[in-house]
C-alpha cells in the first residue's frame, strides 16, 4: 500500500509546494501604513510638548518693574521698637491711665475757664496727651500687626488676617486744628503745625497736610519738627512723584544726622535717584544706607534688596553687586541677591546678563542643586536666538552631560527629589527639542546628517529615559529613521521592538489617542519583521528569503522548474538551527501575527515565517504558523498553500490526526486550488492508515481497528480500503477476538474480491476456520486460493489467487484437511489441483505416491494401479519405493482380480522381492515390510494351496501321495514364511510365524481327523489309529513349537496385531497351562478420563483475604429480636 | 607423615562439616526468614478477618503441600478439614478441600465440600465450575448442566464452563451441542487442549476416526506430553485395530503420568490378550497401586497373576471382584473355581464357585460341565477324606458287644 500512496501524496504535495515557497518578500510586500501624517504630527507634537518648558518667556513688565521702596518710615520705626506688644501693652496702660486723668484735669480746667491765658496750652497738652495716646495705641497695633506680618512669614498664620493698623488722631487733630486757628501766636504752634501736617498726611489728605507743613518750615526754621516735616513733605512729594521736592525735601532730613529717620531718609533719597534713572547716585545712595543700618537687618536688607534693583540698571551692574554683597555679606548672602538680579534681568529680558549669573553660580557652585534651574534659563535664554541653533545646542548638549544620572552632580544631589526631577525635566525637555528639531528639519529637507543627529538625540532620550511614555515615540521616530533613513535594520528592529515592549507593558503616553498608539504599534510591529527581512537578505545569501525575494508574486502560477520540490520520496531536510537574523526574523513575524492575526499581511508573514523553518527541516516550528493562516485567514491566497505545507509538516514529523484534520478542513473549505480534491482524500486516507498504524503498535488496538474500519467506510473506493479492512481485521486477529476478525476479513474478500488483501484474507480465515475445527469452511476457503480469479497484487500487477505466494500452501493445506475428513473425492482433486498447479514444490513427488493410497481408500483400484504405475515410471523413482510400488501393485492385481491376476499380481510380488534383494542393508530396512508383505502373500498361496490339499485315507498309496503332497506344500510354505520372519518386520514376522505354526496345527489335526478305513479290524484300526498319532504327533509338537516361537516374536517384535492375536490363541489352547489367559471379561480397552476442566486452587493468601472481606462487608447486622428484654443494670 | 596426613584430613573433614554447617545454617535462616514472613502475613490475616489464626496456618499449610509435584494429599486433606472445623465459614478452605478429593477421584466428598464452598460464596464461579464437575462425575448431569449455564451465562468467556458444557453434552450422547460448544471455544482460544481433547472424542465418538486423530495430533502439537491425548488417540487406534500404534500411544500416556489409571488399563488389556503376562502385570499392578478399590484394575490384575501362576494372589483378586464390584461375574467365579480346584487345592471353595456359576448361567452345556466338576470334586473330596462309621439309626441290641 505504502509505495503507491506515498507517490500519490508526492503528487498531490509537488502540486503546491514550488510555486507557493518562492514567490514572496515581506519587506516588499505592500502594506498599508497606519500611522498616517496626522498621527505622526500628533506624535512629534507630543514630543515637541515637552521642550515647552523650554520656550518659557521669563519677561515681566511686571517683574521687570522695581516696585520702589517697599519699606517706610513706620517700618524703620516698627523694626527699632524692639518692645513685645505685652511691654507696649503694659507701658501704654500705664500712661493711659496717667494721660487720662491728666487729660481729664485739663478738660477740668479749660472747662472751667475757657478763656484762660494758658489755654492753649492747656490745649496742646491736652492735644498732645491725646495724641500720645492714640500715638500708643498705634503703637501697639503696629506692634502687633508686625507680630502678624512675621507669624505670616513663619507660616504659622495668613497675611490676610494681618490687619494694618492707621493711626487716627483725629481727635487730637480736632484741637489742634483749634489752636492753629485759635491762637495764631502760640509759642508751639510749630508744634501743632507738624501734628496737623502728619496727622492729615495720615489721613490720607495730603494736600492739606503740606500747608501746615510748609508753614512750619517757613515760620519756624529753627523748630525741633524740621527734620520730620522735611521728611514728611519728602514723602508726600516721592509719592507724587515730585521727585525734585522730594530729593530737596530727604536731603534737608539728611542735614540732621542724629534724626531717627535719618537712613530711611537716605534710603528715600536712594530710590529718588532710581526713578530719576540716576542709577549709580541710587546705587551708592543704597549703598550708604545698607551701611549705616546693621542693626536694623530688616531694612537694612530691603536697602540691599533696593541697591541689587538699582545695580540691574547699571552696565556690568550685577559684577559690582557681586562684589559688593560678598564683601559685605558674604557669599551665602551675594549668591541669593544676585539670583534675585538674574531673575530681575530675566524679567527685563536682559538675557545675557542673567546667563552671566547663572553661568558665574554654575562655576561658582558646581553641584549645587539649583544647577537645573540656571541651566534651564540658560537654555531658555539661549533658545531665544533662533539664529543660534549651535549655540543652544551646545548648551543643551552641556547640560544633558552635566545632569547625567551617573555624573558627580546627579550624585551629589540624589536625595534631593526636586532638585533631580528639575534636572530631569530639563534633559527631557532638551533631548525632546532637539530629536524633534533635527527630525522635523530632516523631514523637510531630507539631509542625512540630520537624520543621523536626530537619531542620535532620540537615542539619547531613550538611553535616558527608557521607560516614560515619551520614550514611545521616540523609539518610533528612532525606528522610522533607521529603517527607513539610514537604513540600519538591525538597530531599527531593536528601536521597534522597544517601541512594542512599551506598549505591552501601557507605557504609552496618556495624551495619546489610542488609535494613533495602535497604529504606531502595529507599523513598528511590522517595520520590525521588514527590518530582519533585510538582514537576512543582507547577511545570510543561502536563506530561502533570498530565493522567496527573487520571485515576484506575479509569477506565482506555475513556475517551478528550478526549484526542488520537497516530497515524501525525497528524505526530509535535516534538521539545522536557524540563521542568526532568520531567528530573529521568525520571532518578529510571530509576534506581529500574534498581535493582528486578522491582518492581510499577517498570512504572508506566517507563511514566509513558516517557510523559514521549513528550510531547516524544523517542520515542528512549521505547523502552528500555518494553521493560522487557516484559522484567521481562511480565504487568503495562501490559504491554500499553508493548507498544502500543513499536510506535508505534519507528514514529516508523522502527525497523522494533524494530517487528517487539516487535510479534512480543506475538503470543508473546499480548497482545492493547490491541492485538488482527490488527493486530499488520498492523504487523509493514508494519514488515518498510517495513524492507525501508529494506535496498533502503541497498543491501542481497539482505537486502531476503529480507524481502519472508518476509514474504509468512509472511503470505501479508496485503494487503501481493502488494506485497512485487512489491517483491522489482523490486529482483532492478533487480540484473540476471531468472531470480529472473521468478519472482517470476509468484508474484505466480499466488497475487494480483487485486491491484494482479498487472497491473504482467504487464507487467513482458512486458517482460522481450520482453528476452530470448522474443517469444511476452512478447506473451503483455502480451496479458492487455487481459482483464477484476478486480483491486483502488491505491485500492482495483475495477477491470479492462484499466484498468490500462499495458494500452494492454501491448496495443500484443502487437501489434507479433506483427507481428514475422509472425503477423499476431494482431497485427491485438490491434491491433483495442487500439484498441477505448483509443480514446483516439494512435496509433489511424494503426493504422487499418496494419491495412490487415497485412491486405495476410496477403493478405487484402477485408479490406484494407474498412479502407482505412473509413480514407477519416474526417472527418479528410488529402489525402496519400487518395493512399495510393486507390492501395492500386487495387492490391486488381488483387489481387481481381471485375468490372471494371480499370476500378474504374483509378478509384481516377485518384482518387489527382487528389488528388495538388491538393496543394502539401510534401505532394506526401510522396505522390509513392503517386501515382507511380498513374500508373505506368495506364500500365503502356498499357504491356501496346503490348506486346500486334503489328506485322502485310504488307500494308503493315497494317502501317502496326499501326505507328500501336503507336506511339500508345507515346507515350501514354511520356507517362504521364514524368509519373511527373515526380513524382520514386525507385522509379518508375526503373521509368517504364526501361519507355520497354523500350518503344522492343521497338518496335524488332519492327520488325526482322518477316518478310519473300513473293513478293518480293531487291532488294525488301532495300529492305523496308532500309525496317525505317531505321525501327527510330532507335526503337532511343531505346532506348538511354531506358535511359541511365533509369540516369543510377537512379543520380541512387539507385534501387537491380529496375527500375534492369533498365536496367542493357538497357544492358549495347545498350553493351556502355560497360557491360561487370552483376555479376561470385564477387562476392555476403552477406558478413558472425563476431560472436564477444573479451576485451579485458591492459593494466594491475599486473593483469600480479599474474598472473605468482601463476604463479611455484605452479611447482614445481626439485631437483637423486637421483644428481647433490655439489659437492666445491676441493683 | 602419618600425622600431617591424618591432622590434613582432619581439617577438611571439619572444613566439609562447617561448610555443610554454614550451608544450612544459611539455607535455615533462609527459609526461617520465609517462614516468618509468612507467619506473620497469616498473623496480620488472621487479624484483618477476625478469624482464628490456626485456621489460617492450616490453610497456608494446605496451599503448600498442593503445590508440591507430589503432594501429600493427606497432609493437605488433615490440614484443610482442621482449617473448616475452626472456620465453617471457611470457603476457600471448603474449595480447596473439594478439588483434592477431585484429584484423587472422591467425588462424593469433592461434591460435599465444593457445595459448601458455593453456599458460603456463590460469587465465586470457580466453585461453582468445581461442583459442576463434580456433580457430573457423580452422574448428575442436569444439576451439573445447570451450574455451568449459570456459570456462562454470568461469565461467557469462562472456557472451563463452556468446556464443561460441551463434556457434559458428550456424556449425554449430545455431540451436536457439544461440537457447538467446543468451537465457541476454539474460536477464543484455538489452543484449548481441553476443547480440542474433548472434539476428539466427539469426532471418535461419530466414527470420524482420521479426523479424530487429525485433532488429537494437532492437540499433541499444543501440548506433547498430555497424557489424555496420547490414551484418546491410543483409543483410535485401537479402533482401527493399529495395534502397535495404540500400544505406543498408551505408552506415551502412562510415561507422561505414572499415574494414569485409565492408560494402564488399555495397555494391560491389549498385553494381556497378546499373552504378554509379565509386561501385562506390571500396568495392572500399578493400576491397583493408583486406584487400590478400582474393580477392572483388580479384575485384571487378577487375571495377570493367574496368568503368571500367582495364584493366591489372583484368588484374592478374584474375590475382590465378585465380593465388591460384580456378585455375578461368570468368569471371576470360573477363575476362581480353576484356582482353588487346580492350584489352591481348595476343592470345597471350587465346589462352590461352580455352584455358584451354576446359578448363574442358562447354558445348559455349561451347566453340564459345572456339574460335572462339582461331582468330581465332591468324588474326590470323599475319596480322600478317611471313612468313619456309619452312625446306624437301630438301636444296639442287648448284650451284643
Amino acid at each position: 500500500m505504502n509505495k503507491h500512496l506515498k507517490i500519490v501524496l508526492f503528487l498531490a504535495l509537488c502540486v503546491g509546494v514550488p510555486s507557493s515557497a518562492f514567490s514572496q518578500d515581506v519587506s516588499k510586500t505592500k502594506v498599508k501604513k497606519n500611522v498616517n501624517k496626522k498621527t505622526e504630527d500628533a506624535a512629534q507634537k507630543r514630543a515637541a510638548e515637552r521642550a515647552k518648558r523650554l520656550d518659557k518667556d521669563k519677561r515681566d513688565k511686571e517683574a521687570a518693574k522695581a516696585d520702589g521702596p517697599s519699606v517706610t518710615a513706620k517700618d524703620v520705626e516698627a523694626e527699632s521698637e524692639k518692645r513685645s506688644p505685652e511691654e507696649i501693652d503694659k507701658l501704654k496702660r500705664a500712661l493711659e491711665d496717667k494721660n487720662r486723668s491728666m487729660i481729664a484735669g485739663l478738660e477740668k480746667m479749660i472747662s472751667k475757664d475757657p478763656y484762660a491765658k494758658n489755654m492753649p496750652d492747656l490745649m496742646f497738652q491736652k492735644a498732645e496727651l491725646m495724641w500720645e495716646t492714640k500715638n500708643w495705641s498705634y503703637i501697639r497695633e503696629r506692634a502687633s500687626y508686625n507680630q502678624c506680618l512675621t507669624a505670616a512669614e513663619g507660616g504659622t498664620t495668613d497675611e490676610n488676617d494681618c490687619k494694618e493698623p492707621v493711626a487716627d488722631y483725629s481727635q487730637p487733630q480736632e484741637i489742634y486744628k483749634a489752636i492753629a486757628g485759635q491762637y495764631p501766636g502760640y509759642e508751639r504752634l510749630d508744634e501743632v503745625f507738624y501734628r496737623l501736617g502728619k496727622g492729615l498726611i495720615e489721613a490720607g489728605k495730603g494736600a492739606s497736610a503740606v500747608n501746615y507743613l510748609q508753614k512750619l518750615v517757613k515760620n519756624y526754621p529753627n523748630s525741633r519738627y524740621i527734620p520730620d516735616t522735611h521728611l514728611e513733605l519728602g514723602e508726600f512729594f516721592f509719592k507724587k512723584q515730585m521727585l525734585g521736592a522730594a530729593k530737596d525735601n530727604y536731603a534737608k532730613v539728611l542735614k540732621f544726622k542724629g534724626h531717627n529717620l535719618f537712613d530711611y531718609s537716605l534710603y528715600k533719597l536712594g530710590w529718588v535717584y532710581y526713578n530719576q534713572g540716576e542709577f549709580r547716585n541710587s546705587v551708592k545712595t543704597f549703598k550708604a544706607v545698607v551701611s549705616r543700618t546693621n542693626k536694623t537687618l530688616g531694612f537694612q536688607n530691603q536697602a540691599i534688596n533696593d541697591l541689587v534693583i538699582a545695580y540691574a540698571e547699571i552696565d556690568g551692574g550685577w559684577g559690582e553687586a557681586r562684589d559688593y554683597l560678598k564683601k559685605k555679606k558674604g557669599d551665602e548672602f551675594m549668591y541669593k541677591k544676585i539670583g534675585q538680579l538674574a531673575g530681575l534681568y530675566e524679567a527685563q529680558g536682559k538675557d545675557e546678563l542673567a546667563v552671566e549669573i547663572f553661568e558665574f553660580f554654575i562655576k561658582e557652585m558646581p553641584n549645587d542643586k539649583r544647577i537645573p534651574q540656571w541651566a534651564e534659563s540658560i537654555i531658555i535664554a539661549k533658545k531665544k536666538d533662533v539664529n543660534d541653533l549651535a549655540s543652544l545646542e551646545k548648551s543643551m548638549n552641556r547640560f544633558v552631560a552635566y545632569l547625567e544620572p551617573a555624573g558627580t552632580w546627579w550624585a551629589k544631589n540624589k536625595s534631593d527629589k526636586g532638585a533631580t526631577s528639575n534636572a530631569t525635566l530639563l534633559v527631557d525637555a532638551s533631548l525632546s527639542y532637539l530629536s524633534n528639531f533635527y527630525h522635523r528639519r530632516a523631514q523637510k529637507n531630507g539631509a542625512k546628517t540630520d537624520y543621523v543627529k536626530a537619531a542620535g538625540y532620540y537615542r539619547g532620550y531613550i538611553k535616558r529615559f527608557p521607560d516614560s511614555a515619551a520614550a514611545f515615540d521616540m523609539n518610533f521616530f528612532l525606528g522610522e529613521i533607521l529603517l527607513i533613513d539610514l537604513g540600519e535594520f538591525e538597530k531599527a528592529a531593536v528601536q521597534y521592538q522597544t517601541v512594542v515592549n512599551l506598549f505591552k507593558n501601557n507605557k504609552v503616553p496618556k495624551d495619546a489617542q489610542k488609535a494613533e498608539v495602535d497604529a504606531i504599534v502595529k507599523d513598528s510591529a511590522y517595520a520590525i519583521v521588514q527590518a530582519f527581512d533585510e538582514l537576512v537578505k543582507k547577511n545570510h545569501p543561502s536563506s530561502i528569503l533570498v530565493e522567496m525575494a527573487k520571485y515576484d508574486e506575479s509569477q506565482r502560477a506555475r513556475k517551478a522548474t528550478n526549484q526542488k520540490a520537497e516530497s515524501i520520496e525525497t528524505k526530509p531536510i535535516p534538521r539545522s538551527e536557524l540563521l542568526k537574523f532568520e531567528q530573529k526574523f521568525v520571532e518578529a513575524s510571530d509576534q506581529y501575527s500574534e498581535m493582528y492575526p486578522k491582518e492581510n499581511v499577517t498570512p504572508t508573514v506566517d507563511f514566509v515565517a513558516a517557510e523559514v523553518y521549513k528550510s531547516h527541516g524544523q517542520y515542528d516550528k512549521c505547523v502552528p504558523r500555518y494553521e493560522s493562516i487557516i484559522k484567521n485567514a481562511p480565504k487568503h491566497r495562501y490559504a491554500s498553500f499553508a493548507g498544502n505545507s500543513l499536510l506535508e509538516a505534519n507528514y514529516r514529523l508523522k502527525k497523522w490526526d494533524e494530517v487528517e484534520t487539516w487535510g479534512r478542513y480543506l475538503l470543508d473549505k473546499r480548497i482545492f486550488d493547490v491541492t485538488p480534491k482527490a488527493k486530499l482524500e488520498s492523504a487523509i486516507v493514508f494519514a488515518i492508515n498510517e495513524d492507525a498504524k501508529s494506535l496498533k503498535s502503541g497498543g491501542s488496538t481497539d482505537k486502531a481497528v476503529d480507524r481502519w474500519i472508518k476509514l474504509a467506510d468512509e472511503f470505501p473506493k479508496s485503494q487503501y480500503a481493502a488494506g485497512s479492512l485487512f489491517n483491522a481485521a489482523a490486529a482483532r486477529e492478533a487480540a484473540d477476538e476471531i468472531t470480529k476478525a472473521v468478519a472482517l476479513y470476509e468484508r474484505v474478500v466480499s466488497t475487494y474480491p480483487k485486491d491484494a488483501n482479498a487472497p491473504q484474507s482467504i487464507f487467513v480465515m482458512g486458517a482460522i476456520f481450520e482453528s476452530r475445527a470448522d474443517f469444511e469452511k476452512a478447506a473451503s476457503y483455502f480451496e479458492r486460493m487455487g481459482t483464477t480469479a484476478p486480483y491486483k497484487n502488491e505491485k500492482g500487477e495483475d495477477v491470479k489467487y492462484k499466484d498468490h505466494p500462499k495458494a500452494a500452501d492454501a491448496m495443500y493445506n484443502a487437501a489434507v484437511i479433506r483427507e481428514a475428513m475422509a472425503d477423499y473425492d476431494k482431497s485427491i482433486a485438490t491434491y491433483t489441483k495442487y500439484m498441477a498447479l505448483y509443480p514446483e514444490r516439494k512435496n509433489i513427488r511424494d503426493l504422487n505416491i499418496h494419491l495412490a493410497y487415497l485412491e486405495k481408500e476410496k477403493k478405487d483400484w484402477k485408479q490406484a494401479i494407474k498412479r502407482f504405475d505412473s509413480f514407477a515410471k519416474r526417472k527418479d523413482v528410488t529402489p525402496v519405493e519400487l518395493v512399495e510400488i510393486n507390492l501395492e501393485r500386487g495387492l490391486l492385481e488381488e483387489k481387481i482380480q481381471s485375468k490372471k491376476w494371480e499370476t500378474t499380481s504374483d509378478k509384481f510380488y516377485t518384482a518387489a522381492l527382487s528389488k528388495y534383494a538388491a538393496l543394502n542393508e539401510e534401505d532394506k530396512k526401510k522396505a522390509k515390510f513392503w517386501a515382507g508383505q511380498a513374500r508373505f502373500l506368495q506364500a500365503e498361496r502356498v499357504y491356501r494351496k496346503f490348506v486346500a490339499a486334503k489328506l485322502v485315507a485310504f488307500p494308503m498309496n493315497k494317502l501317502t501321495k496326499s501326505l507328500q503332497t501336503k507336506g511339500e506344500l508345507e515346507q515350501k510354505a514354511e520356507k517362504m514364511y521364514l524368509e519373511v520372519v527373515a526380513m524382520k518386520s514386525p507385522r509379518w514376522v508375526a503373521a509368517s510365524a504364526y501361519r507355520v505354526g497354523q500350518m503344522y496345527k492343521d497338518f496335524s489335526d488332519n492327520i488325526y481327523n482322518l477316518p478310519l478305513p473300513k473293513g478293518l479290524t480293531e487291532d488294525q484300526q488301532d495300529a492305523f489309529q496308532g500309525a496317525l498319532d505317531d505321525n501327527a504327533f510330532p507335526l503337532q509338537e511343531k505346532a506348538l513349537t511354531s506358535f511359541r516361537t511365533a509369540l516369543k516374536l510377537a512379543l520380541q517384535f512387539k507385534a501387537y496385531n491380529e496375527w500375534s492375536s492369533k498365536s496367542a490363541a493357538a497357544i492358549s489352547k495347545l498350553e493351556s497351562d502355560a497360557y491360561p489367559i487370552t483376555g479376561q471379561d470385564g477387562v476392555k480397552v476403552g477406558h478413558s478420563r472425563t476431560n472436564f476442566s477444573i479451576p485451579k486452587a485458591v492459593t494466594n493468601l491475599e486473593e483469600v483475604i480479599k474474598r472473605v472481606k468482601a463476604r463479611k462487608a455484605v452479611q447482614p447486622v445481626v439485631e437483637p429480636a423486637k421483644n428481647e428484654p433490655k439489659p437492666q443494670a445491676s441493683k | 607423615m602419618k600425622n600431617n596426613n591424618t591432622t590434613q584430613s582432619f581439617m577438611c573433614r571439619n572444613a566439609l562439616i562447617f561448610a555443610t554447617t554454614a550451608f544450612l545454617l544459611v539455607g535455615c535462616s533462609t527459609q526461617k526468614k520465609k517462614d516468618t514472613v509468612v507467619k506473620e502475613e497469616v498473623s496480620t490475616a488472621a487479624t484483618e478477618l477476625g478469624m482464628q489464626q490456626e485456621a489460617i496456618d492450616k490453610f497456608q499449610l494446605a496451599v503448600t503441600e498442593i503445590a508440591k509435584e507430589k503432594p501429600d494429599n493427606k497432609l493437605a486433606i488433615d490440614a484443610l478439614t482442621r482449617s473448616v472445623e475452626l472456620e465453617p465459614t471457611f470457603a476457600e478452605a471448603h474449595y480447596n478441600l473439594g478439588l483434592i478429593y477431585t484429584s484423587l477421584g472422591q467425588n462424593d466428598k469433592a461434591e460435599q465440600f465444593l457445595r459448601s464452598a458455593k453456599q458460603i460464596d456463590s460469587d465465586v464461579l470457580d466453585y461453582t465450575v468445581a461442583l459442576g464437575r463434580a456433580l457430573a462425575v457423580n452422574g448428575k448431569f442436569d444439576e451439573a448442566q445447570a451450574l455451568f449455564a449459570e456459570v456462562v451465562a454470568r461469565e461467557p468467556d469462562n472456557l472451563n464452563a463452556i468446556n464443561n458444557l460441551a463434556v457434559l453434552s458428550f456424556r449425554k450422547g449430545n455431540n451436536a451441542d457439544a461440537l457447538k460448544h467446543l468451537q465457541a471455544i476454539l474460536r477464543e482460544d484455538s489452543e484449548n487442549v481441553a476443547a480440542l481433547t474433548t472434539l476428539g472424542q466427539v469426532y471418535h465418538k461419530d466414527n470420524n476416526l482420521s479426523l479424530a486423530k487429525y485433532i488429537f495430533n494437532r492437540a499433541i502439537k499444543v501440548d506433547g506430553k498430555n497424557p489424555d491425548l496420547h490414551n484418546n488417540l491410543g483409543l483410535v487406534y485401537v479402533q482401527e485395530e493399529k495395534m502397535p500404534e495404540a500400544v505406543a500411544s498408551f505408552t506415551k500416556a502412562v510415561d507422561s503420568d505414572p499415574n494414569y489409571l485409565q492408560a494402564r488399563l488399555n495397555l494391560g488389556t491389549i498385553l494381556l490378550e497378546y499373552l504378554d503376562y509379565q509386561r501385562a502385570g506390571v500396568q495392572f499392578s500399578e493400576a491397583v497401586r493408583i486406584a487400590p478399590e478400582h474393580c477392572v484394575a483388580r479384575l485384571g490384575n487378577g487375571a495377570a497373576l493367574y496368568a503368571l501362576g500367582n495364584h493366591a494372589n489372583a484368588e484374592a483378586e478374584y474375590t475382590f471382584y465378585t465380593d465388591r464390584c460384580d456378585k455375578d461375574h461368570v468368569s471371576s467365579y470360573e477363575r476362581l473355581a480353576k484356582l482353588n480346584e487346580s492350584f489352591l487345592a481348595n476343592p470345597k471353595k471350587a465346589i462352590t464357585h461352580y455352584e455358584k456359576l451354576v446359578t448363574l448361567t442358562k447354558e445348559k452345556e455349561k451347566i453340564t460341565q459345572y456339574n460335572a466338576m462339582i461331582n468330581f470334586l465332591k468324588s474326590q473330596s470323599n475319596q480322600k477324606a478317611p471313612k468313619e462309621p456309619e452312625v446306624s439309626d437301630e438301636t444296639p441290641e442287648e448284650g451284643a458287644e
